[in-house]
């Protein structure tokens, strides 16, 4: 069997972190946009099959960096294509021994996004398509950045004002890695946010979403949270923005996972840059 | 006794009065009429039908018959299409018609639907294209158009613009600077503008905004993503110093002397802007790599001509162009029941001036319609239109724009609006400024 380790997480949360630079409205045609990012993630406890949280036995900790970059470009007015690529480390203690530490690419992703539709442009009905391919191997390195197969993802997006300066963004959408265990999962997530000021520098938002996976693979991998095969959890965050110049936005991110099945629990944050040009 | 059947009499006569009054009175209520093209913008292929739908509500407390007549006008009011259907509204009641016109060629039609019942009478007046990329209009270009236009730019570069420029500190915001430029201009004739700047960033992609008919430019602080020059032309707003015509005399002043034209200073006052904006652009943090040339009615044209005669603007926007095609819109003008503006002012002119021909008013103005210039402009270009705008005849702006030789060209009708775009344009337009000017989104 499959050595499966933590690191999807960092796939997982880069492209929730892409997701949240681009929304589901479109880049625009001859623009770009270009986002680096820093995220720390630390988990001790997990939730067992039937959802009890089980605190992680003295000495246990799972912690991991990660560096990340995604782009994305305007291809026509509607349609915009984008990438995503990352190299993470991790370090864990389990019963205080603490095991060897591993570092390396994870999943890059190559998706093509589509508007669909919008209203009075405000509001963007679109779909996106991603291939998910891992830059590592598991079974010659002994340890897995993400799920280390192939993967597929069809998603539909709507977003965009919602009252006043407030705006939103909601999707949802199906995921299957290639592997004959799977997983196959559901993912979604909603993300509500607002300017602080007239000027819009500054800026707040929430989300929360989740994957709901299956598998004929019941593994669960404690030290990571959103590494999971039969089973779901569900992540909320926190996040500020601050607008330098229309051109350059940073924006800080906390975020933890508040429930779960067969699943790590963590929590953690992300630093990133919106470059767009 | 007697005194009491008099008085009952005339009692009985006065009440008779009364209800024969109140019949003869007509009820009290409205028709509400909403008519929906079968096309959401109203514009039809020449090969399709004009279809409507006409939602009909009557808040009378009596039932009505009637008929509801239908037209098809040529744009200049020549009837090519009639028909007729009849209408029975219930109290209260409510009523859907689908109309259907037999397909037109290609050109702009009016389509009026008259109500006729029995306590009612309307006509609801609507506009509609057909295959308006097919339009074609006649064009008049003089042949030393080209002579012309660069003799005045070669005179124009004899002037020394003497740029200066004041930071207006009450105007200036925490986002927004705010400059008032002034410089010389064709003839030596000092003109001014507004300049914004994003205080934020550099490098700012540059809006070049030219007046409407006497619209007194502002400072534009409301485009966080561009910088804006908005010029005042002679004669306009803050450039009134040696010429200041009375408004509805502006676009007559000297117009028997093609040289002498208000217009002839006007545009090359436009180039003389850009000038400024190239020369100085760098000192203001402008990207002068992408500047727009933009208005609305006078300043479509002037936005036309300028993106036309200087091949530094990088793209070319457009709402309701005034004067396009001068020789059809004196035509469609002059053909409803009272002449519009502007060519009513031209026609007034005409009358008081008669050796001043019509036909001599055109070949000056051939020198000045947007339509001989639209054909060099190489770059982006988004016109707006009015299907129901009476300054500007659409069939005029359809004919120029169909003149356009660039690829990267593109229109919106705002179907139920005259002079004037709707909402849904100008988010448009915002994001195609966006687009053309390479301003992130």
């Amino acid at each position: 069997m499959k050595k499966l380790y933590p690191f999807t997480v960092l796939t997982i949360l880069f492209l929730s972190v892409g997701t949240h630079v681009y929304a589901g409205w479109p880049i625009g045609k001859y623009r770009k946009i270009f986002t680096p990012s820093f995220t720390y993630y630390t988990s001790k406890n997990q939730w067992d099959r039937q959802g009890n949280k089980i605190p992680g036995g003295p000495g246990t900790r799972f912690n991991a960096f990660s560096v990340g970059l995604y782009g994305g470009v305007g291809i026509s007015r509607r349609a915009d294509l984008l990438a995503s690529i990352n190299v993470t480390s991790q370090s864990s203690r389990v019963g205080g021994s603490s095991l060897p530490s591993v570092s390396g690419l994870g999943d890059a992703t190559l998706g093509l996004s589509y508007n669909l539709a919008q209203w009075k442009y405000k509001r963007f009905l679109s779909i996106q398509g991603t291939v998910i391919a891992p830059l590592y191997t598991v079974q010659t390195t002994g340890n897995t950045l993400g799920y280390g197969v192939l993967g597929l993802e069809g998603k539909a997006m709507f977003s965009g004002q919602l009252a006043g300066p407030s705006y939103f963004n909601a999707e949802a959408g199906f995921r299957r890695y290639f592997d004959d265990k799977g997983p196959n999962q559901i993912v979604y997530s909603l993300t509500v946010g607002s300017p602080l000021d007239k000027r819009k520098k500054h800026q707040i938002s929430a989300d929360i979403g989740g994957v709901t996976s299956h598998s004929a693979n019941e593994t669960i991998t404690p030290i990571n949270p959103n590494l999971v095969y039969d089973g779901y959890y569900i992540k909320g965050s926190v996040n500020y923005g601050y607008k330098f110049t229309n051109k350059l936005s940073l924006f800080g991110s906390a975020f933890t996972t508040v429930a779960g099945r067969n699943a790590a629990q963590g929590s953690g944050f992300a630093l990133f840059a919106i470059f767009k040009f | 006794m007697f005194k009491i059947i008099i008085l009952g009499c005339l009692l009985a006569f006065t009440g008779l009065c009364d209800v024969h009054a109140q019949e003869s009175e007509d009820p009290k209520g409205e028709i509400l009429i909403d008519t929906r093209p079968g096309n959401k913008s109203a514009i039809y292929s020449d090969h399709s039908s004009i279809t409507y739908k006409l939602n009909v509500k009557s808040t009378y407390n009596v039932k009505q018959d009637g008929k509801l007549t239908y037209e098809l006008l040529t744009d200049d009011w020549k009837k090519v299409y009639s028909s007729s259907r009849s209408v029975r509204l219930g109290k209260m009641g409510s009523g859907t018609y689908n109309i259907r016109i037999p397909h037109q060629t290609s050109g702009i039609y009016r389509v009026h639907f008259m109500f006729n019942l029995t306590y009612y009478d309307d006509t609801v007046k609507r506009v509609v294209a057909v295959s308006p990329e097919k339009i074609k209009t006649e064009s008049f270009m003089p042949v030393d158009f080209s002579e012309f236009w660069s003799k005045s730019i070669d005179q124009l570069h004899k002037v020394a613009p003497n740029y200066k420029v004041t930071e207006d500190e009450k105007k200036s915001t925490r986002d927004v600077k705010v400059y008032k430029v002034e410089m010389r201009s064709y003839n030596n004739v000092p003109i001014r503008g507004w300049l914004t700047v994003p205080t934020e960033g550099k490098n700012w992609p540059v809006i070049y905004k030219l007046p409407g008919y006497n619209i007194a430019m502002q400072p534009e602080t409301d485009k966080p993503d561009f910088a804006v020059f908005s010029l005042d032309v002679r004669g306009n707003g803050m450039s009134r110093d040696m010429v200041a015509p009375s408004s509805d005399r502006y676009n007559l002043t000297n117009i028997e002397n093609r040289d002498l034209y208000i217009y002839h200073g006007v545009y090359m006052d436009c180039i003389r802007g850009l000038d400024f904006i190239m020369n100085q652009g760098q000192e203001y943090n402008l990207d002068t790599k992408h500047v727009c040339a933009y208005g609305g009615s006078q300043g479509a044209t002037l936005a036309i001509v300028t993106a036309a005669l200087d091949k530094r603007i990088t793209a070319c926007t457009f709402e309701l162009p005034l004067y396009a095609d001068m020789h059809d819109a004196y035509r469609i003008g002059t053909s409803y029941p009272k002449t519009t503006w502007p060519i009513n002012r031209f026609q007034e002119y005409l009358k008081a001036h008669r050796t001043f021909t019509t036909q001599r008013f055109l070949s000056i103005w051939d020198y000045y319609d947007p339509q001989n210039f639209i054909s060099r402009i190489k770059v982006p270009v988004l016109m707006g239109v009015g299907l129901l705008d009476e300054f500007c005849p659409p069939r005029c702006s359809f004919g120029m724009y169909n003149k356009l030789t660039t690829d990267q060209k593109e229109y919106i009708v705002a179907p139920d609006k005259a002079h004037e775009m709707n909402f849904d344009y100008f988010m448009f337009q915002l994001l195609w400024f966006k687009e053309s000017l390479r301003a992130p989104n």
